[in-house]
């Protein structure tokens, strides 16, 4: 847990201690990089290092999904920003030659532009009207990507996108890409830390607990916001590149409404109240389904079903689990 | 004196409503007005109005000689014009001194770059802010229960966090929605006790809509009544008191003071 | 054929897939209008409509009024039992609400993927023949989607008008305090408000099996345009969603054949879109307070 000074869960006992806290963290850093070092090593085979790939992928959609969701929006058009940028990474290197490992920036770029420029416009609305525009934007995405051929190649999708490659290192194989997306995730995973105890972190809780009190206390909520939804669908362009150069082939079928509801899953499951509800909600759904394969249709259902049962007995979601136990044992 | 705030022939009309009509009224350092009325005589309108929450149809709004009509509400806010809201609203999931310290967000020395990467220099700028707001919440006698959740706390004291959040952005002038709304007598007496403190130890000024009467009366400079959006009468305490047409206003309400 | 012709044609098939439009948008709209719940599931139960009607008119040969009347109850037996059960404890908070039902949504697809598999089951026309209308030629199928759905939609607006409990509901979806204070009990109209809702829908999905054919993903177009109708119409409104209905089919149906079924849809996006952002209470909808 970060300290109190940024979010909202801030409880009053975890106020002070700075130096120890940082070693605390510096270490946690060291030893996440060090087990992830072996990780793909000590896999059985290739098919868990790629679900090891997918679930990193997921953690970089649902963090920066919880991104948006700390002004208290709910986007439905993730998977499409994800779709922008995974085709605009992959047009760059193959049309202009660019190498991915720059296309990636400009993808992101490109598509937290695009979120600016949309956000200014959908974010006056709040609530279940915010939802069903984006879910519209999302839809929207669809069609384009479908019907737009001469860029897109519409539903046949694009393939042979080039791999990852910095310095002559090939981050094609699944292992090699394991690094290289392990890399993103932590650099995601310490940039939304850092933004939670920042200034911004500060507004945008304020305007997700009351966006009126917000207002007057002299916070810019209609700036905040958009700032909230370029930086998470800016993310979000980066992973959906990310994809498009792993897996070498991205289609319509690749961001679709479904991506993202399986990313609010994530979100509702892990617990949405603080950003690492989103890594543990990612960590615990992406493999998931993975070991569901030969079962079609009731990866889906677990999936549907799981979101129901902890909305419904664990609201706060799994990371809620420590906190709820401990009640449970005081009270006996 | 110099004049703060000032509104001249504001108008604002709902539809083919006139919430507001032709509203005038100046506010200068270092007063206390008291802007009464019957239900629904237009009191809260004129606050949104005010705070840029609505913009007004017509009539023009200054404060410190500078037009704000069209300005955000943030904007407003931060040239100096706090207000409160009728209903209790603080940041439920928050301690109170955090509370306290987002309302001075604007006034922050704290920087964005600073905060991301924790700098001793934004730490410092922390500290001196929980200092401050400290400050703050022992000026509203709310200080003991600085660690506690704001959204758990006794409504009385979520009323008193209220005023405690406007007061964290320095403020020249704050304007109160019904302070003593939900109070009880001696929760109410202490409440006008605490708009008297602000005054006089911040030289701040302040606008209150209120209901009770005798808090109103009790430490009110000027009072301005509206009745179905049409400011009816301005003076003194005495002088309101005895105008005929405020006492027609609340024939068969409540009694006047 | 000439444009007159064109024309007249395009305007029944407007006429077919409006009231169909209608249909799932009175349900939809109703929901949120009642409970304040966006319903992402809404489209699975005109998919569940359209296998009833699979199941007991195709494959056990029941009349098509028994397959309606099945369809009706049992759907709307599950969706009340669904708000009671899943929706009720979640209702507090508009996005949790809403998000249950985008879990709802995803097993039921999912359930009848599993039992059905993905192939799209064509359908027996219910009237069969085709009539002349002057220079136009219509299938029988249609006109009895057309009059079917019409007559379901009367008994709807008489229900909403004349009983009690339709009042209560408009009661409650006006103002949901008022309401209590006069001893509506809305925890019971709730779940019948749900029941109806997708009941509506079911039939819709019933009607329109013979038409299209019928699969697990049926619902995700009409689901998509209910939301669109509703945005048009104002959420929460019932008349806005019968004329955004109506509206909405025509300007498919004129604008596929004008423009190609594609430009088309993407001009209905941009148009809902932006009412959304000017008008966010929609074309008739009332402002929120």
């Amino acid at each position: 847990m970060n300290s109190s000074d940024s979010t909202a869960a801030g409880r009053p006992h975890e106020r002070e201690g700075t130096m120890n806290r940082f070693v605390l963290r510096l270490g946690l850093v060291a030893a996440a990089c060090v087990i992830a070092a072996f990780v793909p090593g000590l896999l059985p085979n290739l098919f868990y290092v790629h679900i090891a790939n997918l679930t990193l992928i997921s953690g970089i959609f649902a963090l920066s999904l919880w991104i948006i969701y700390s002004v208290g929006q709910l986007s439905l058009s993730h998977a499409a920003f994800a779709g922008i940028g995974a085709y605009a990474s992959a047009l760059l290197t193959l049309r202009l030659g660019i190498p991915p490992i720059f296309s990636l920036v400009i993808a992101g770029l490109l598509t937290a532009t695009v979120a600016a420029l949309l956000g200014s416009v959908i974010l006056r609305l709040r609530g279940v009207y915010f939802v069903l525009v984006t879910f519209l934007v999302g839809q929207m995405f669809t069609l384009v990507a479908l019907n737009w051929q001469d860029v897109t190649n519409g539903a046949n999708g694009l393939i042979s996108i080039s791999p990852i490659t910095v310095l002559g290192l090939n981050f094609g194989p699944r292992p090699m890409f394991f690094y290289f997306a392990f890399g993103m995730f932590m650099a995601t995973l310490l940039f939304t830390w850092a933004l939670t105890r920042s200034t911004f972190g500060r507004a945008f809780n304020s305007i997700e607990q009351n966006i009126d009190l917000a207002e007057i206390c002299g916070i810019d909520t209609a700036r905040y916001q958009v700032v909230a939804f370029t930086i998470g669908s800016g993310i979000a362009g980066v992973g959906g590149a990310l994809i498009a150069h792993y897996i070498r082939y991205i289609s319509p079928d690749t961001f679709t409404f479904h991506n993202s509801v399986a990313y609010i899953t994530m979100l509702v499951v892990g617990g949405r109240s603080l950003f690492w509800g989103a890594v543990v909600g990612a960590a615990f759904l992406t493999p998931l389904p993975e070991f569901l394969r030969d079962f079609e249709g009731l990866q889906r259902i677990i999936y549907g079903a799981i979101m129901i049962l902890v909305l419904r007995i664990l609201p706060g979601g799994l990371i809620s689990i420590p906190d709820k136990l401990a009640r449970l044992g005081g009270r006996k | 004196m110099t004049v703060l705030l000032a509104l001249e022939g504001v108008t604002k009309r709902f539809g083919g409503l006139m919430a507001l009509k032709d509203i005038n009224f100046t506010i200068s350092e270092g007063e206390i007005i008291g802007l009464i009325g019957p239900n629904g005589a237009g009191k809260t309108t004129c606050f949104n109005v005010i705070s840029g929450t609505l913009p007004p149809s017509d009539g023009k709004i200054s404060f410190c000689g500078k037009t704000i009509v069209g300005l955000r509400s943030n904007r407003i806010i931060r040239m100096g014009l706090s207000r409160t809201y009728q209903a209790t609203s603080v940041f439920p999931k928050s301690t109170v001194l955090e509370n306290v310290v987002r309302g001075a967000f604007s006034r922050s020395e704290d920087t964005f770059l600073g905060s991301m990467l924790g700098t001793r220099a934004s730490k410092a700028a922390q500290a001196r802010e929980r200092d401050r707001c400290m400050a703050i919440l022992e000026q509203v006698g709310i200080q003991h229960v600085y660690n506690d959740l704001a959204g758990e706390l006794p409504y009385g004291y979520q009323r008193r966090l209220g005023v405690a959040i406007a007061l964290a952005g320095s403020p020249k002038v704050i304007m109160m929605d019904e302070p003593a709304a939900g109070l009880n007598p001696e929760e109410s007496k202490a409440m006008g006790q605490l708009i008297r403190e602000i005054h006089s130890s911040g030289n701040v000024s302040v606008l209150i809509v209120e209901h009770d009467m005798k808090l109103v009366m009790g430490i009110c400079h000027r009072i301005i009544v509206l009745d179905h959006g049409e400011q009816i009468a301005a003076g003194t305490p005495e002088e309101v008191r005895n105008n005929p047409h405020v006492i027609e206003a609340y024939l068969g309400t409540e009694v006047v003071g | 054929m000439d444009i007159v012709t064109l024309l007249t044609q395009a305007g029944v098939n407007g006429l077919v897939i409006g009231t169909m439009y209608a249909l799932m948008a009175i349900g939809f709209t109703l929901v949120f209008g009642i409970m304040r719940v966006v319903n992402f599931a809404h489209g699975e139960f005109y998919m569940a409509g359209s296998f009833i009607a699979f199941l007991t008119y195709a494959q056990w040969q029941l009349p098509f009024a028994a397959t309606i009347v099945i369809a009706i109850l049992l759907v709307g037996f599950v969706g009340a039992l669904i708000e009671w059960v899943l929706i009720r404890p979640l209702r507090a908070d508009e996005l949790t609400g809403m998000i249950a039902t985008l879990g709802i949504s995803v097993v039921l697809q999912n359930s009848a993927l599993m039992f059905f598999g993905a192939s799209p089951r064509p359908m027996p026309e219910v009237i069969s023949g085709l009539v002349r209308i002057g220079p136009a030629v219509f299938s029988w199928s249609r006109i009895f989607v057309i009059v079917s759905a019409v007559l379901v939609i009367g008994v709807f607006w008489l229900f909403m008008q004349k009983s009690r409990t339709g009042r209560a509901m408009r009661a409650v979806a006006q103002d949901r305090e008022a309401a209590l204070i006069q001893g509506i009990d809305v925890e019971r109209i709730f779940p019948l408000a749900f029941g109806i809702s997708v009941a509506l829908a079911a039939v819709a999905g019933a009607l329109m099996a013979p038409v299209f054919s019928v699969s697990p993903f049926v619902g995700i177009t009409p689901m998509l345009k209910a939301f669109i109708v509703v945005i048009l119409g104002g959420l929460g409104s019932i008349p806005g969603a019968v004329l955004g209905g109506l509206l909405l089919g025509m300007i498919e149906s004129f604008g596929a054949t004008m423009l190609g079924a594609m430009i088309a849809d993407m001009l209905q996006l941009a148009l809902v879109i932006a009412i959304l952002l000017i008008r966010p209470s929609g074309l008739l909808g009332r402002k929120e307070a």
